[in-house]
């Protein structure tokens, strides 16, 4: 893993492996429907502010086992859910990202 | 009149004047005062985004820009930030997984998981398929 952001205010963003295999397949999918640009800069977008600033999200529910808060962030096209450790800087990307509704993807 | 004085201000404390510094942030904080949340996460966002910006020019790090959408429907898709509706928020809330969530968590805590690079190269890789 990478230490991008060790040493600095920067978050160093988590993803799961779930997250990275689906984003292949909505690529996959986003071609047939001209939207891979799209896809690819929110993907793009979405990474920088989780780096920066992950509050930009909002938050979703309060995990009772696990004491901690999911939050979701929606960058158009796609909706990112992720725990954020604010004393180690650290953010989790548990989900793989989802389309908005009605996108057709 | 004031504006004018909040940049002197700004400029003396970019200079390193600890007096300007001091009194543009109690400046700051008056004015930033009124303002609701949303405001004030969109003036962290700018600023952070700034100290971003400037890392990146002192640094190796690089925030790729955007890519403009392309095609047909691109200009009916949404981009950009987009606040959830607390009936969309119902909507995800209730599709929430908690135990996968936690287990995921959990995983991820101990073991580790994908960088931002890692997961961004997937765009590469796809962008160069023919």
């Amino acid at each position: 893993m990478s230490a991008a952001g060790e040493g600095s205010t920067h978050y160093r963003v988590v993803y799961s492996g779930q997250v990275r295999a689906r984003l292949q397949a909505l690529l996959a999918r986003a071609d047939a429907l001209a939207l891979r640009p799209a896809i690819a800069a929110a993907v793009r977008e979405i990474d920088a502010r989780l780096r920066v600033y992950p509050q930009f999200g909002q938050p979703l529910r309060d995990m009772a086992t696990a004491g901690e808060t999911l939050w979701i962030g929606a960058v158009g096209p796609l909706v990112v859910k992720y725990g954020i450790d604010d004393p180690r800087r650290l953010v989790f990307v548990v989900e793989p990202f989802q389309p908005l509704p009605r996108l057709g993807l | 009149m004031s504006q004018t004085t909040l940049e002197l201000l700004a400029q003396q404390a970019a200079a390193g004047d600890p007096a300007a510094s001091a009194a543009f942030l109690a400046r700051l904080d008056a004015i930033l005062r009124p303002l609701n949340g949303a405001m004030l996460d969109k003036v962290a966002w700018c600023a952070l985004a700034l100290k971003d910006q400037r890392a990146d020019q002192n640094g190796p790090a690089q925030h790729p820009a955007p890519i403009p959408a392309t095609g047909a429907d691109a200009a009916s898709i949404p981009s950009g930030v987009v606040t959830l509706t607390p009936e969309q928020l119902e909507w995800y809330r209730q599709q929430i997984n908690e135990e996968e969530v936690v287990a995921t968590l959990r995983d991820l805590r101990a073991n580790g998981g994908l960088s931002s690079e890692e997961l961004l190269s997937v765009l590469d890789d796809e962008a160069s398929r023919p």
